[in-house]
């Protein structure tokens, strides 16, 4: 994006005026003094909600000290001492608002907590989308009304698609409500924040007997109707001419239509930094602002006439592609930046930036959790705030040499803001995403300029628009050839631990000061010498510090299924069995690498794998593939699922062979730990109805004065087989065999091992856990947690005593011995 | 202009800066090696001698494109040539025809015999 332009010698008429003088805009002494009120106003307010969520003051504390210092500055003018008073209370005014959001959402989740079957009314509000299995999906606005529905009137509906819904109409169904799913995992997705950002608080499931009724039809003259009637012919004739990949590229990036966009794209665009670029965000709306201003000045509009054009098409460009938050968030900071432009003439840089950062918040603090706005007003500010400096120091140089020069250095800066946030959310360190955006940004200027016009002009005659469209399919084919060849260069991207909150503070505040080191009277040099010890401190502490020494087993919650991840106390990583695979869902990929990302692994030590059953061998081929694991140990009942195949075919890619493990071996090597593997016997047993199943293979894990089994899938014949062994079955937690499944032999079983505390990896399905599992358990008085109920489960050892954290509930731990 | 004057403060600023980065580099390289250390080595004791697993075996003359591309050393551009070779030749012979096929020297010939068959 090129600079908004800045006021050279304005008389200092007001303040707005005074502050376009200064080149950045943005000053400390601004957000303190009485020079910018508005940015001192979104100062406080965003501080008093970070104050709100991590300190949480007493609500009527806040509320007298905000209207107190409210009153009390009114009386003054102007100067500093109104403005720390108006800050006060702007302060107290953010914490109340955090408050507030808190308050509304446990309305909502008092009124959504549960699942339930429920009745609705409302407009359908996106167009319905055909499934596979005979199914739409859609989103619907719920009717006003008094209860707390109205304060999240958005519900996603699936419903049965033999009468496909309109966008616009009204209905009225019975359908099974159930809330999203919050994390559940390390390191995996937290649905529900993120739906709660766009309003949206659960799915209803419309079964084929359950009523449908139309109430109202659309229409015909609905604005938005006729818009999405518009789209939906643009994505068709994208799609209709296009190859596939060009095709899904396109339509992402020009009308933000990203229904069945390939899953591999996707993955090479977020490896290499640009899938921004797929979500309509500023930049499009800068893109379009900027070639319409361009455009109308050209054919001779005054200023303020381009100004009030371009913002009358904004608002449709808006409609077109759908009021998403990204795109809500860039229209407002455009439409803001206009709206200065049209009343002031010069609006200094970062106040609708400020402005609309303040807006967004207000409506929705949660909003600041979230990984797009942080991302999107992070590289915003860091473009403005740098642009200044780049260009004074790239003076002596010549234009296209400076213009290159200049995109080189602000992408730079750009990365090197954000990536600690891109680290943190997505656990990826992706050094060539600079390179990456180099690129990636004057293609899609090119791609979104041609795309306007076609949206403009060509679209309605069909020869101007074939050839448009030859024009941005050679466009789009050049693009994606060139991000292939960028994310062939090694070290390009590669995977991180997620960095602590200490890295990012310390880190953010050597940034700031930085950039503001003329106003703190500090050279430049100094700042990054102070940066580099700060490094130093960092690199070597954690090279030197000792770890803490603890053995630690995290149960996934994979659903229905089995997934554990061992780290032990000198370092190292065992993974036993990983999940399920089916159309909808690879474990592997979806929950487990995520968790190992965060925690900073990009390569497993051993794996080792129970049983070949699909809901255990499921998420292997691909964490095989990914995470290189050195050692691979099974039972040697080959299973005859076409994943375990999978699975064996990605351990000879590998190069690597798997050894079988039997009743009598023992794993040794890793410091202070035994393995001993206490099942199978050879020969195996067989006859026993599911021998898989009883012939799986099970650990125990001894750690001084604590010990972990874990179980596999054994039924009774294999448990009674291991209770006749006259092996030391005893431990301190075991993992309960089969999910928690029936056993008649449970009670003798569990009396032999007599485990402190039971875990039961269960998603709830085929009728697992069984009732008498549960009762067994509860005669003999010991603890169970399932993961269903708690989501992952992380045991850590000390070697005397266990404690447990359950993940889904706070993560508090429970203590054992 | 005059040259600046060397200024010892500069000077010095700049001998520092230069070890701080080198001192961080290094720690830096010296945690990225720590990962790459593999933490272990597993020994598997055992009463009973543990059994061999036969690897997946592949067949030259049958097994689909995609399948033999899955051959260690061997990518989706070699598994062409291979299936190129077959249907030119109507069917492998013996094993070593495969170094016929061009990109197969005799290194990798030894790496992927034992997961290939002509059945």
């Amino acid at each position: 994006m090129t600079p908004p332009p800045v006021a050279d010698g304005a008389s200092a008429r007001n303040n707005l005026r005074r502050l376009a003088k200064q080149p950045d805009g943005l000053s400390p002494s601004a957000t303190g003094g009485g020079v910018t009120p508005l940015l001192s106003v979104v100062f406080s307010f965003t501080v008093g909600i970070l104050v709100g969520i991590f300190l949480h003051p007493p609500f009527w504390i806040s509320f007298w000290v905000g209207i107190v210092s409210a009153f009390i500055g009114l009386p003054f003018p102007s100067g500093k001492a109104a403005t720390s008073f108006f800050g006060i209370s702007c302060f107290c005014l953010g914490i109340l608002r955090w408050e507030g959001a808190l308050w509304e959402r446990n309305l909502l989740e008092n009124a959504f907590g549960k699942e339930k079957e429920a009745w609705i009314e409302g407009v359908v509000v996106t167009d319905p989308v055909p499934s596979s299995f005979g199914r739409q999906t859609f989103l619907l606005r719920r009717k006003a009304s008094r209860d707390p529905w109205a304060l999240a009137p958005l519900v996603k509906v699936i419903a049965p698609a033999d009468r496909l819904l309109d966008y616009g109409e009204t209905i009225l169904l019975k359908g099974f409500f159930s809330p999203f799913p919050s994390a559940r995992n390390p390191g995996g997705p937290d649905w529900r924040a993120y739906f709660q950002g766009r309003s949206l608080y659960g799915t209803f499931r419309v079964r084929e007997t359950d009523p449908m009724l139309r109430i109202k039809s659309v229409g015909l003259l609905s604005l938005n109707r006729w818009l999405l009637l518009w789209k939906r012919s643009l994505v068709r004739s994208i799609k209709g001419v296009l190859p596939s990949q060009e095709a899904s590229f396109l339509s992402a990036l020009l009308v933000g239509d990203r229904a069945e966009f390939p899953p591999e794209l996707w993955e090479l665009l977020s490896r290499i930094g640009v899938v921004h670029l797929l979500s309509i965000s500023g930049f499009h709306v800068g893109i379009v602002v900027l070639c319409l201003l361009f455009f109308l000045r050209r054919i001779g509009l005054s200023k303020r006439k381009t100004s009030l054009a371009t913002l009358l098409f904004l608002g449709l460009f808006v409609a077109l592609v759908g009021p998403a938050p990204p795109i809500l968030r860039a229209g407002l900071m455009a439409a803001l930046y206009l709206t200065g432009k049209i009343l002031w003439r010069q609006a200094p840089p970062f106040h609708p930036l400020a402005a609309s950062f303040a807006v967004l918040i207000f409506l929705n603090p949660f909003y600041l959790f979230e990984a797009g706005f942080q991302l999107s007003f992070l590289s915003v500010f860091v473009i403005l705030a740098t642009l200044s400096f780049v260009q004074t120091s790239l003076r002596p140089f010549r234009n296209p040499v400076r213009f290159v020069l200049e995109s080189f250095w602000v992408s730079a800066a750009v990365w090197g803001g954000i990536f600690p946030v891109v680290a943190w959310h997505f656990h990826l360190l992706n050094p060539i995403a600079f390179l990456a955006n180099l690129c990636a940004i004057p293609y899609s200027f090119l791609l979104v300029a041609i795309g306007l016009v076609w949206l403009l002009i060509g679209s309605w005659n069909p020869f101007s628009s074939s050839a448009l469209l030859t024009m941005l399919s050679w466009t789009a084919s050049s693009a994606l050839a060139l991000f292939r060849a960028i994310a062939r260069i090694p070290f390009g991207s590669f995977h991180v631990g997620r960095p602590s909150p200490l890295f990012c503070l310390f880190y953010y505040g050597f940034f700031l000061a930085w950039l503001w080191a003329s106003q703190l009277r500090l050279t430049r040099r100094r700042i990054l010498l102070g940066a580099l010890v700060f490094l130093n401190v960092w690199a070597w502490g954690t090279f030197l510090c000792p770890r803490d020494e603890v053995l630690r087993a995290t149960f996934f919650d994979v659903g229905h299924g089995d997934a554990a991840l061992l780290e032990f106390p000198k370092g190292g990583t065992l993974l036993i069995d990983g999940g399920r695979r089916d159309d909808r869902v690879d474990v592997g990929r979806e929950v487990i690498a995520p968790a190992l990302w965060m925690r900073g692994y990009d390569r497993l030590d051993a794996v080792l794998l129970s049983h070949a059953d699909a809901d255990h061998v499921g998420g292997l081929p691909t964490l095989l593939k990914e995470f290189h694991p050195r050692y691979f140990f099974e039972s040697g009942l080959a299973g005859p699922t076409g994943l375990y195949r999978d699975c064996r075919a990605a351990l000879t890619q590998a190069g690597l062979d798997a050894t079988v493990l039997q009743r009598g071996n023992r794993l040794v090597g890793i410091p202070e730990v035994t393995l001993d593997i206490l099942h199978p016997p050879n020969p195996y047993l067989t006859g026993t109805g599911r021998d898989e199943n009883n012939n799986g293979l099970v650990l125990k894990v001894t750690y001084w004065e604590t010990a972990l089994l874990f179980a596999a899938d054994l039924e009774e014949n294999g448990v009674a087989d291991l209770l006749t062994s006259r092996q030391n079955l005893s431990a301190t937690l075991i993992k309960f065999p089969h999910h928690g499944g029936h056993l008649d032999n449970g009670r003798e079983f569990l009396q032999a091992v007599s485990p402190e505390v039971t875990v039961i990896s269960v998603g709830r399905l085929y009728s697992l856990p069984s009732r008498h599992t549960f009762n067994q358990l509860a005669s003999l008085k010991i603890p169970f947690f399932q993961t269903v109920e708690e989501g992952a489960l992380v045991v850590e050892s000390d070697g005397t005593s266990l404690k447990v954290k359950r993940f889904r509930n706070g993560g508090e731990s429970v203590s054992m011995w | 202009v005059l040259p600046k004057a060397p200024n010892p403060t500069d000077r010095l600023e700049r001998v520092v800066f230069f070890l701080l980065l080198v001192s961080f580099l290094t720690g830096v390289g010296l945690l990225q090696w720590r990962r790459q250390q593999p933490s272990f080595h597993l020994e598997v004791l055992s009463e009973s001698p543990t059994l061999p697993v036969s690897p997946v075996v592949f067949s030259l003359n049958h097994a689909a494109e995609e399948d033999l591309a899955k051959l260690p050393g061997v990518g989706p551009k070699l598994a062409k040539r291979i299936v190129a070779y077959r249907t030119r030749q109507g069917r492998f012979q013996v094993l070593e025809d495969l170094l016929n096929v061009k990109g197969i020297g005799p290194a990798l010939y030894e790496k992927i015999l034992p997961y290939v068959t002509l059945e």
